[in-house]
């Protein structure tokens, strides 16, 4: 028998189990999206509370920032992983990905958020209150629909980010993409090849829209930026 | 709390944490000069080449819509080294190389394109007006981003615990599932909050001064463009 990595029988053999591959697909695909989810409200709440006035609040964000974006992700979902093990707390391991993931791509959303309401000038927000508005009322009529268009590209950096960390769960055997296509290539057949070049492939289609959505629109919100200070200056 | 804590600090298991930090310090001084090395050479043909910008533009691509972990358990499949941690860092430095390489494009961009001319004029080669004009000039505008990325070097040396290099993560996770021999009771989870409670302030120690480094140089930065 053939024994190189790309061999043709290893390929029947990955498609012989083909739906594990699924399953552990639409787990990463679920578990990304709760945590996007997650991660997307604990952002705007955050974000908001660090770009306002209120120091307690401003406070609490910074420190939920800090500690989050600098401690490794994997560490805090073993942290949790094992807690919560000798705790006696039942949480599945979706769970704990969906839960440790959108806490930690939290504090990067709420520091994108923060830098989008912040590029807002500072008078805007006093025109509208001056106008009677109220400061919630401000931000959503007025900066935030602005803040949306500075953040969208760092935001889908973001989910890039967060789907390449789904890979975490493999640490804790969580039936992710990762995980699956690890154990598939390492029992029996030892076929590694068919199985990570599929793996890295079905990232790359769930990742690589998304960093070019980002490329693009950057440019263009670049592209307008500098058209408008032409038309300033004529 | 504190006699778990006694327990669980002896002397042995101190140094024993303070070797995975060296190990995760080696891995990640290791991976930033070889990814800053090699990102540059990916960037510059990627900026400058045109059937080679294309390959660098795609290798990129490819690394920066994958997962790490995934290239590490690639290289300790398919990369002929002897040790698990010299594969594991092929990985890891070409990974970075990716990202970095994106970092210093940023930072050519910004170099205005008169200096490549100029440098022309006066009989540099391309290599010399790289070394001598162009990049002195990239790295200074990027070293605050390059600052940041180690940040995430660092806490991405953590993945290697999958593969049983003895980095921080590895050390902090055997103790803790070794814990009953050293504080003979069954292992509860007062003692996992302990030790990666420990490993939490270390990484967070480290990190959070160079997250403080990077917005001081970025301060200054801003005034001199000023």
């Amino acid at each position: 028998m053939n024994s190189g990595i790309f061999a043709l029988w290893r390929w029947e053999a990955l498609w012989a189990s083909r739906q594990e591959f699924i399953d552990a697909f639409f787990v990463t695909i679920k578990v990304s999206v709760f945590a996007l989810a997650l991660a997307l409200f604990l952002g705007v709440v955050f974000g908001l509370f660090s770009s306002g006035n209120n120091k307690v609040l401003k406070g609490i964000a910074r420190v939920y920032v800090e500690f989050f974006q600098n401690t490794p992700l994997v560490l805090q979902v073993l942290f949790m992983y094992y807690g919560l093990l000798y705790a006696g707390i039942g949480l599945s391991k979706e769970q704990i990905g969906v839960i440790g993931l959108g806490v930690y791509t939290g504090a990067y959303i709420s520091e994108v958020v923060r830098t989008g309401i912040t590029s807002i000038p500072y008078g805007q927000t006093e025109a509208a209150l001056s106008q009677g508005f109220t400061h919630l009322q401000a931000m959503r009529y007025i900066i935030l629909p602005q803040s949306v268009k500075i953040a969208l590209p760092p935001l889908a950096n973001q989910m890039v980010a967060l789907i390449k960390n789904t890979s975490v769960l493999a640490m804790i055997a969580g039936g992710d993409l990762m995980y699956r296509s690890n154990a598939w290539a390492s029992n029996g057949t030892l076929s590694y090849g068919p199985a990570y070049l599929l793996c890295g492939i079905l990232f790359f289609c769930l990742c690589f829209p998304l960093t070019y959505f980002a490329k693009r629109y950057e440019r263009k919100l670049k592209n307008q930026a500098n058209n408008s200070e032409k038309e300033a200056c004529a | 709390m504190t006699e778990e804590i006694a327990l669980i600090f002896t002397n042995y298991n101190i140094s024993y944490i303070f070797a995975g930090l060296g190990m995760t310090l080696l891995i990640a001084v290791a991976t930033l000069f070889g990814g800053t090395f090699l990102g540059t050479v990916l960037a510059l043909f990627n900026h400058y080449g045109k059937i080679s910008g294309k390959v660098a533009s795609v290798i990129v691509e490819i690394f920066r819509n994958t997962p790490l972990l995934l290239w590490v358990i690639v290289a300790i499949a398919a990369v002929p080294l002897r040790s698990i941690l010299a594969r594991a860092l092929v990985a890891t430095v070409i990974f970075n190389a990716a990202i970095i390489s994106e970092i210093i494009r940023g930072g050519l961009n910004a170099v205005p394109k008169g200096q490549i001319e100029a440098g022309r004029s006066q009989g540099f080669s391309f290599f010399q007006i790289m070394i001598y004009i162009i990049l002195p000039q990239t790295f200074r505008k990027i070293i605050p981003t390059l600052t940041s990325q180690s940040i995430t070097i660092i806490k991405d040396t953590s993945y290697l615990a999958q593969i049983g290099v003895a980095e921080l993560m590895f050390v902090v996770k055997k103790l803790m599932s070794t814990a009953n021999t050293f504080t003979g009771h069954p292992i509860t989870a007062e003692d996992v909050f302990i030790l990666f409670g420990a490993a939490a302030l270390i990484y967070f120690v480290i990190n959070f001064g160079l997250s403080v480094a990077v917005r001081k140089m970025q301060k200054k930065l801003d005034m001199k463009i000023k």
